[in-house]
């Protein structure tokens, strides 16, 4: 016998999934919208990683994307608009053993939410992060997001949007913490779920945008990225995403990137047509917060009793009458 | 050629000392020469003393007092004179540290520096403002250096102690980590039988209700009309009888396990935790086999444990393989759990060898010492072969035919530079060996290393999967060579400085053992001639060569003067011998391979035969690449090309499948002829299970634009000229 008993007796209750494991509600997005490709790539992963739905939690923010744990039946926090980050924090710092991903809008992550943003970079916890960047505020129908393009018309900015957006890539990689930073985009799910896929095996905060069609708010802004591949360019590298021959063949404008490579990241970050997709950063040193925060002490009923016990007599309470 | 020739001949031969002259005395108050440069040896700023740190986080365990001094410096003296005086005047009291150790002193670090402090400050005899300084100077030097813990110096406990303290390092890693795991899964286990119970009618009884909300509500809170209010809300299915009995024993075993057990929580069962330090085999063997059912019962309630929290336990999978599992279903994985075993044996006999052997070969986990004092034995052969260094090496060389095991040979002496593999030895899963050698002193041990006497050795089978990987010369100085060099400076009759490079051999280390000095005979400088050749050198003459001469090693007697001792056969062939036994250690460790040898000279002539000069190859024309293309084959393809695949044919209706992004579109418009395969990416099922306008139609809606409707199939569908018509962008 080469393994341990315990393991050995894990291995005979391991379970097959199939996707309709993960499977729950029929999404209520708009017909066409990007969220859906991204969905079935996150119930892929969720099948061939055999993540156990009781270990696995989802935690949104609020928008269209955030009902993203809704549809799958695994654990799930839909949680308070920008709030996603710290709710999924708390869940990570508390049972480390939880498979954990955290769903944002575009607006969720870089508008109200960036304090989290930019900390749980800093924090590097293990998880796994999408933002489903539509450039706009869905939920809300039709508000510009600090992802919107110049001239975009909507409710906010009835005469266009005149301010440049923030790139949520480059915003990232100036963390210097930063640890797994990817660009996906909803229309190639293969490419989607392969880089979710390496976001998840990374240990580390893995942080991944997704450019996704609104159709319903942007129109057409991706047409001419959905229908003509070459207009993607695909970055492949041997310690970065390897790319198959079946999606290379449609997808030929390619180019070798080392993902340990930060400033050509952030030049490649800077490109918007064609538009880069694949590993930007990636850098397995650094320490994840959790490494830090070992306690050897259990947060057992008594010992949280004792702590407790030891604040409260900090203070003398005196009862009416009591000598002082 | 010299006229004492040939009496010194014969006494090499055949060890004939009558025909010698007066001069040549046997070595009775001799050293080697090399020896001549270290007169007081305590003053020698060795890797001894060295400091067992006790001192927790991020300290090494082990660390040489010159180490620590010389970081110490390093962080309190600025350089150049400024730092002068702190220098001394630290070097001075480490310098005392090493006397008090010398001269049988123990203690940990702080309280030998304490006392070298003392004895500094109160007998310099220096004016008592200048001692006062002094005195602050040491005391918040000593507060610049970061550890501390127990300090010893080189003596016949060294290895012992050394090893202990890299056992017990290990060992607090392993339980730690073991013992965290433990107190988990008790609590999660209790937090399941908490929940249970809370859920249950009794837990809704006034009494329950109010010691859950803590004292001082009762005055304020009616609890008895809380239980009323509860007692009519549904209470949850409890636990099964059988699952909550599974659970408390778990919970049972996990608490009264004896293995681990840490200084602020004492073993929960009252009975004393388990030792595992003996100096006995036999001893250590009878304890491990008598926990082994009390390690089954824990491995089966950590598996239980595991299982009840991840809700995994099944009865009908489970109970059978628990109720049948005994300590006899113990693997390897098993046991690393647990803490090893650690013993520390004296000297080393034909039964204690056999016992150590034989735990080797069951991999059972445990580290053993077995130390040394003596490879040269006595003189007292008759005739046959002087066996020195083989009783000690033996042990090692025997252990590493097992394979499995750790082995570690070394002179005690090397052990501080060897510290990292002495930590991975008692680190390893399996069993580990330490066959140790320890002469009269620090010198004296250290010369078996640097004469081959005893050479270091260390063979990790955790390393990797080949030989390379797993064994290392390492501890042995100039290991390509066959002994090691050094220069010997001295003053001739003329007072004029000479230099002589001399090797440290065998019979060098041999000459400090008085036992033997019937063996040497030592030639004066006076009678020194071409004949007297070092015994390294001879022993590279051939035999003829070797006519008229006779080899010698230099010796020096005690008040430092050089002679040439010339040594008889029956030494040379031990040399020999020795020599032979490190070429087999050399070339385990990959140096001067006698396999690889052979093939690269059998691999020069095979070349040397095949071998044709390149002619000048003409450019190939484009037509004869084509027509002969096996040269081309190895050729690298440009990277940059890629074959595109053949498109099925346009009459067929298809799908770019792996571009689909699953948005449903297809799908329902008609859920028969477009179909989800396994990842969820639409395909045509069946094309002829609608029409050739519901193809069209989903071709023009699909977002990615990735639906080919091909050619109508049915010729008589109505409308299919606008139909094609509207199909042509996605032909
Ligand atoms: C604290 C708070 N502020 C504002 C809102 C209103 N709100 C709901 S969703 C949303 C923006 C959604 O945009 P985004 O995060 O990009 O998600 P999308 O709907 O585009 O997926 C806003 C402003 C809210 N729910 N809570
Ligand atoms: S509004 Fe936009 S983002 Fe929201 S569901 Fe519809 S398409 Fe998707
Ligand atoms: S319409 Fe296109 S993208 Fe949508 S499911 Fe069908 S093939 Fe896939
Ligand atoms: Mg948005």
């Amino acid at each position: 016998m080469s393994d341990s008993i315990s393991h050995c007796m894990l291995d005979l209750a391991e379970e097959e999934y199939t996707i309709e494991d993960y499977q729950s509600a029929v999404p209520r997005w708009c017909v066409g919208c990007g969220d859906h490709g991204v969905l079935t790539a996150v119930q892929r992963l969720c099948r061939d990683e055999k993540l156990p739905p009781e270990k696995t939690v989802f935690v949104s923010g609020i928008g269209c994307s955030s009902r993203f744990p809704h549809y799958l039946k695994t654990y799930g926090f839909h949680g308070l608009h920008g709030r996603a980050l710290p709710i999924a924090q708390g869940v990570k710092i508390k049972r480390p053993d939880l498979h954990v991903f955290v769903i944002m809008g575009d607006g969720d992550c870089c508008s109200i939410g960036t304090a989290h943003w930019i900390h749980a970079l800093r924090y590097n916890m293990n998880m796994t992060a999408i933002v489903l960047d539509n450039s706009i505020y869905g939920l809300t129908k039709n508000q510009a997001s600090p992802t919107s393009p110049v001239g975009q018309i909507s409710n906010t900015t009835p005469r266009g949007s005149f301010i440049d957006p923030l790139n949520p890539i480059d915003v990232t990689l100036g963390v210097g913490s930063a640890s797994f930073v990817a660009q996906a985009v909803d229309w190639m799910p293969d490419l989607t779920h392969a880089i979710i896929q390496a976001a998840f095996h990374h240990r580390g905060f893995s942080f991944i945008r997704v450019l996704q069609r609104c159709p319903e708010f942007m129109g057409h802004k991706y047409d001419d990225w959905v229908q003509n591949p070459d207009r993607m360019l695909l970055l492949k590298h041997e310690n970065g995403l390897k790319i198959s021959d079946e999606l290379g063949r449609i997808y030929r404008n390619q180019e070798i990137h080392d993902p340990s490579q930060r400033n050509r990241a952030r030049e490649i970050a800077a490109v918007s047509d064609p538009i880069p997709v694949g590993i930007l950063y990636r850098n397995e040193d650094i320490p994840c917060y959790e490494d830090h925060q070992v306690s050897d002490v259990m947060n057992t009923p008594e010992i949280v009793d004792t702590y407790l016990q030891k604040e409260f007599d900090k203070y003398t309470i005196n009862p009416p009458g009591a000598p002082a | 050629m010299s006229h004492a020739a040939s009496p010194l001949a014969a006494f090499h031969l055949i060890g004939d000392r009558s025909a010698l002259e007066s001069s040549s005395q046997a070595p009775m108050q001799f050293r080697p020469a090399l020896f001549g440069t270290y007169h007081d040896l305590s003053t020698l700023r060795t890797d001894y003393p060295v400091v067992l740190v006790t001192t927790p986080g991020g300290s090494p365990w082990v660390k040489s007092l010159s180490d620590i001094i010389d970081e110490l410096l390093q962080a309190i003296a600025e350089p150049g004179t400024g730092g002068e005086e702190t220098r001394r005047q630290v070097l001075a009291q480490e310098q005392a540290i090493r006397s008090l150790v010398a001269g049988g002193q123990e203690g940990t670090l702080s309280q030998l520096w304490e006392r070298a402090r003392e004895h500094l400050v109160h007998t310099d005899g220096e004016p008592s403002a200048i001692d006062g300084k002094l005195d602050d100077k040491l005391t918040s030097a000593f507060d610049a250096i970061p550890l501390d813990g127990e300090i010893i110096g080189f003596d016949n406990r060294l290895a012992a102690r050394l090893v202990t303290r890299a056992w017990q390092e290990s060992e607090n890693l392993r339980s730690k980590d073991l013992q965290k795991r433990i107190g988990r899964l008790a609590q999660k286990l209790s937090d399941i039988l908490k929940v249970n119970h809370m859920h249950s009618p009794g837990a809704r009884q006034p009494g329950e209700l109010e010691s859950a909300m803590g004292s001082g509500n009762s005055k304020v809170f009616d609890f008895e009309a809380m239980a009323r209010i509860l007692k009519t809300a549904p209470v949850a299915e409890p636990l099964p009888a059988s699952r909550r009995k599974r659970i408390q024993s778990a919970i049972d075993t996990l608490d009264s396990q004896r293995f681990f057990h840490s200084n602020s929580a004492p073993s929960k069962s009252g009975k004393s935790p388990f030792a595992f330090a003996f100096s006995e085999c036999g001893e250590a063997l009878k304890a491990f086999r008598k926990r082994l059912p009390e390690m089954a019962a824990l491995v089966k309630a950590i598996s239980v444990a595991e299982l009840e929290i991840d809700n995994h336990y099944s009865e009908s999978r489970h109970d059978h393989f628990f109720k049948e599992f005994s300590e006899h279903q113990l693997g390897p994985r098993d046991l690393e759990l647990f803490p090893s075993y650690l013993i520390e044996t004296g000297q080393v006999d034909d039964q204690v060898q056999e016992e150590i052997l034989q735990i080797l070969r069951a991999g059972l986990p445990f580290k053993i010492v077995a130390q040394t004092n003596d490879i040269l034995g006595d003189d007292s052969l008759a005739g046959g072969q002087l066996t020195f260094g083989t009783q000690g090496q033996q042990l090692a060389r025997m252990a590493l035919g097992i394979d499995q095991a750790f082995v570690l040979q070394a002179a005690a002496s090397s052990l501080y530079r060897m510290n990292h593999q002495v930590l991975a030895g008692v680190s390893t899963s399996g069993p580990a060996l330490f066959s140790i050698y320890c002469g009269a002193g620090y010198i004296e041990t250290a010369a078996a290393t640097e004469s081959r006497a005893f050479p270091g050795f260390v063979y990790n089978p955790e390393s990797g999967r080949n030989q390379a990987a797993c064994f290392s010369l390492t501890g042995n100085p100039a290991q390509e060579k066959d002994w090691t060099g050094h220069e010997l400076n001295y003053e001739n009759p003329d007072h004029d400085y000479e230099t002589e490079h001399t090797a440290f051999t065998l019979v060098d280390f041999i000459a400090l053992a008085p036992q033997f000095s019937r063996r040497f005979a030592c030639v004066p400088r006076a009678e020194w001639g071409y004949d007297l050749v070092p015994v390294s050198e001879f022993l590279g003459l051939s035999g003829h060569a070797r006519v008229d001469k006779v080899p010698f090693v230099p010796l020096i007697d005690s008040d430092n003067v050089l002679y040439r001792a010339v040594v008889d056969e029956r030494l040379l062939d031990a040399a020999r011998r020795c020599l032979t036994a490190w070429h087999k250690l050399q070339e385990m460790g990959g140096i001067n391979n006698s396999h690889a040898a052979a093939a690269v000279a059998e691999a020069k002539i095979a070349w040397e035969a095949e071998y044709v000069p390149p002619a000048v190859q003409p450019e190939p024309s484009p037509a004869a690449s084509t027509a002969d293309p096996a040269p081309e084959a190895a050729a690298p393809k440009p990277a940059a090309t890629i074959t595109p695949e053949p498109a099925p044919s346009s009459d067929d209706p298809w799908i770019e499948t792996i571009r689909c992004t699953t948005c449903n579109e297809c799908t329902q418009l008609n859920d028969r002829m477009f179909s989800y395969d396994g990842e969820k990416r639409a395909f045509i099922k069946d094309p002829d299970a609608g029409t050739y306008r519901e193809l069209v139609e989903a071709a023009e809606t699909c977002q990615v634009a990735i639906i080919h409707p091909g050619k109508p199939r049915n010729p008589d569908e109505p409308g299919l000229e606008e139909l094609l018509e509207r199909a042509a962008p996605f032909m």
